[in-house]
């Protein structure tokens, strides 16, 4: 019989796959990233455009640009470039985000040839038709109705409301009349200010073959861009100053709970140590918050803290939906771990699973030719190098419980934070 | 193309070795041969508990997540009406860790009551959060309900009620985890950076000494033929009123899956099928439309589904669907529309074989189904089937009497 009692010896991970990747330049100076694999037979194209919520002159029209782009172009139906792209089972899409959008391309690449040509036509030609509009209007509107009865999407919006305000990008929450004043004209010029494929930072990762990148260049490759493109009106976050912010739901059997700060971006020194301390607290499924409020007291079928970090801002937050009933238990505990980071040390045993389960993410995050390049984009995008990484690497090996406790005491600090909750009121 | 061995411990265990040496990590899935259709009607949602209670600590180690996290790894489960599932992804350097740790389990359980109390609410918090705090949520309880009169498919793995979940007992744990829990019931496969053999000598030092259990009968009652048409509507307090059709086909693995497969998604997988072009663009009956399938091992579901538009009435959107089902059953499909789905099914499979995990998880099903080889031939099932046997099921498949309809709204 083998011994069970005593775990195998345990190696630790020491390398990172984080420099395999190439990168070239097109014609027109647009930086290609890409990670190839023989492995495969699927490729993924992604173009990066600022054209996020960030860059809109209106809300609500980043994310309708987003949607109807492949409705139809000066040449083609919407019909007729869905049929295109499904015929050969590839995707393409546009997808929306705060700060960039990603037109992607995910295919089998012997399919490539016919799928870049309907890409670049979409880029330069979208002409977005009014009845493409009214459609997307008409189920815009009917999502709302149907989300409004989410616990989730109310605290959702709410946070980020109390947390930029309700003018900002991050901020706004759209409702029925935000799709109302859509016109077809402000989608058409904000389209081609900001989808210039001149202006867009390419990632592909998959099967590259030597006929990928003369395709690249040959489609996305002589268009000149305008460069830097410049957000118009003020961004100013204004912050709630309010603590608690509480929606009622009557008819809610749960509670979903928010709460959360405005964090450091990723090139604070802190940063990487900070990262440390979220996991310990929030971060993993042996959290504290996850080991404490589901696996001990069963409130919650999931509880977890994370740092989300934007172009122009960072937060943190602590995510659950609970049973109403133990709802303000619940967010007593979450306040109780944070003051327990603050005034006890973790132990030696919780700070190397912490570090080692950190260390196994990072291999995770960088494994295979799809999650490195979204790595590498992440990367680039937040203008940092691969030293970012070794940072990253060196502060979870040698981050110590006294340190994180510091952090603790610096970052978790009630009176800034914010709690929203949307559920049903108990007395 | 996946490349695999495939060997049988003298327990029973299956395992299945896919060495990749282009990553740094590996995954391990333990397949286990049980899901919601095993349990029976006055205690629904036990598989799923169960999946739960496989996290409370085994015979030898208390906490299976702290051990993996330790080294490097991380791990998810879930439970469907014919499997449940368990994978861990670590560096291939640890993989005795995950190993240790699947074979513990399998083992034996340590079963507490606290651990069983917790987790039992856990569930419950988890029911309220996906089937009850949401619009829509019991959809499935009720339509699986009207589907199926026979079949345990009649459930969904949650369970019929909360208080299923809550009824769960400590010996009840017990004998569904010595009946279904089993090396003879179960599938390990790897993939990474390690050989066949070396592979294989560690799943027999590991899981060699487990066990086997008793051989078992599964007595599943199957679903008859439906004669005659079934229909239900439901009022509830939701913005927007949704239809689904169902028709029950065959399991996931008979001759004529694949054809019905390729069908659902000629009229409605994507922009360019039929319903959604005719129903969402063109009459603008519906906002959202869909067909797909279930993917059952037995008798499966066949639906088609969508979200009514604004002002239009059940019997508008359902004369709209008919009109397109009359269609594809007048004529066959057209040979563009052929090749689209096959292109389709290619482009998924080949997205579904990426990577250690999911190459892992494939393999297991593959095995459980008929064999791992279906991961590389299934294709070639596909892509034999040709318009008029699309068109032959069609006829005989999509009919007003074989037909369960759900209207759903505040309507």
């Amino acid at each position: 019989m083998i011994n069970r009692n005593s775990a195998p010896e345990l190696q630790l991970i020491d390398r990172l796959d984080i420099n395999n990747y190439k990168k070239t330049s097109l014609s027109n100076g647009v930086d290609v990233y890409y990670v190839d694999s023989n492995q495969e037979e699927l490729i993924r194209i992604e173009l990066r455009f600022r054209a996020g919520r960030w860059y809109e002159p209106q809300q609500a029209v980043s994310r309708a640009v987003c949607n109807l782009m492949r409705k139809g172009t000066i040449q083609k139906s919407a019909k007729q470039i869905a049929d295109i792209v499904e015929f050969y089972g590839a995707h393409l899409d546009v997808q929306s985000g705060q700060d960039y959008t990603s037109m992607m391309i995910f295919c089998l690449s012997k399919h490539l040839e016919k799928i870049m040509p309907v890409a670049e036509e979409i880029l330069l030609e979208a002409n977005f038709p009014e009845e493409e509009l009214a459609l997307f209007i008409q189920k815009q509107q009917q999502k709302l109705r149907i989300n409004a009865q989410n616990t989730d999407f109310h605290a959702n919006r709410k946070f980020s409301n109390v947390l930029f305000g309700s003018q900002h990008p991050y901020g706004y929450v759209v409702n029925e009349s935000t799709f109302d004043a859509l016109t077809a004209d402000t989608l058409l010029q904000f389209c081609r200010k900001h989808y210039n494929p001149g202006d867009a930072t390419i990632f592909m990762a998959g099967n590259i073959t030597s006929s990928t990148l003369p395709l690249i260049e040959k489609h996305f490759g002589k268009h000149k861009g305008v460069g830097k493109i410049i957000a118009a009106t003020d961004k100013s976050i204004h912050t709630a100053f309010e603590h608690k912010h509480f929606i009622d739901k009557d008819d809610s059997v749960q509670s979903s709970v928010r709460i959360g700060t405005l964090s450091i971006p990723k090139t604070h020194p802190d940063f990487a140590e900070l990262n440390v301390l979220n996991t310990a607290f929030g971060g993993y499924f042996g959290s504290r918050l996850m080991t404490n409020i589901r696996e001990d007291k069963g409130y919650t079928y999931g509880i977890y803290s994370s740092i989300t970090h934007l172009v122009h801002a960072s937060y943190f937050s602590v995510e659950t939906e609970v049973g109403n009933e133990v709802c303000a238990a619940a967010i007593s505990e979450v306040y109780k771990e944070m003051d327990v980071l603050k005034t006890t040390l973790i132990d030696d045993e919780e700070l190397t699973i912490i570090k080692n389960y950190m260390m196994g993410g990072l291999l995770r995050a960088t494994d295979g030719p799809f999650n490195r390049i979204n790595v590498i984009k992440n990367m680039v995008m937040s203008n940092l190098t691969t030293e970012y990484f070794d940072g990253l690497a060196h502060a979870i090996k040698h981050v110590d419980a006294e340190r994180l406790m510091e952090l603790a005491n610096k970052y978790f600090d009630y009176e800034t934070m914010k709690e929203v909750i949307c559920g049903k009121k108990i007395a | 193309m996946i490349a695999f061995q495939t060997f049988k411990l003298d327990n029973g265990l299956t395992v299945i070795v896919n060495e990749d040496n282009t990553t740094q990590l590996c995954a391990v899935n333990v397949l286990y041969k049980v899901g919601a259709r095993d349990e029976i009607i006055t205690k629904t949602g036990f598989a799923h508990l169960f999946e739960h209670l496989m996290f409370g600590g085994s015979a030898n180690i208390p906490d299976f997540d702290t051990e993996l996290q330790l080294a490097g790894g991380t791990n998810n489960a879930y439970t469907s009406n014919d499997l449940t599932n368990y994978y861990d992804i670590l560096p291939v350097s640890n993989i005795e860790t995950a190993l240790w740790l699947e074979s513990d389990r399998m083992l034996k359980l340590d079963f507490s009551e606290k651990s069983l109390n917790v987790q039992r609410n856990v569930v419950c918090e988890e029911f309220k959060e996906h089937y009850i705090n949401r619009p829509y949520g019991d959809v499935w309880h009720i339509l699986r309900k009207l589907v199926y009169e026979k079949h345990p498919y009649q459930w969904p793995t949650i369970g019929l009620e909360l208080q299923h979940v809550q009824d769960a007992t400590l010996t009840d744990v017990e004998n569904f985890f010595y009946k279904y829990y089993r090396p003879n019931n179960a599938i390990l496969t790897i993939s990474g950076g390690i050989s066949a053999d070396n592979a294989l000598q560690l799943a027999k030092k590991w899981f060699g000494d487990i066990p086997s259990g008793e051989p078992f009968n599964r007595n599943i009652a199957m679903e008859p033929e439906q004669q005659a048409a079934k229909f239900q509507h439901v009022k509830k307090d939701v913005p927007v009123n949704v239809i689904y059709k169902a028709w029950k086909m065959p399991g996931r693995i008979e001759p004529l899956y694949y054809a019905t497969n390729l069908l659902s998604d000629v009229l409605g997988l994507g922009e360019s099928s039929r319903l959604q072009h005719a129903l969402k663009k063109e009459t603008k009956l519906f906002t959202d439309i869909a067909a797909y399938i279930t993917g059952s091992i037995d008798t499966g579901m066949f639906i088609i589904t969508g979200k009514l538009a604004e002002g239009i009435t059940y019997e508008q959107a359902e004369q709209g669907i008919q009109q397109e089902l009359d269609k594809i059953k007048q004529a066959p499909i057209t040979d563009a529309e052929l090749t689209r789905v096959k292109n389709t099914v290619e482009m998924d499979i080949a997205s579904n074989n990426t990577g250690v995990m999911n190459k892992a998880e494939m393999l297991a099903i593959a095995e459980m189904l008929e064999s791992a080889d279906l991961v590389n031939t299934e294709i070639h099932r596909y892509l034999n089937v040709d318009a008029a046997s699309i068109h032959t099921i069609a006829q005989q498949l999509l009919t007003a009497e074989k037909c369960s309809t759900l209207y759903y709204g505040k309507d």
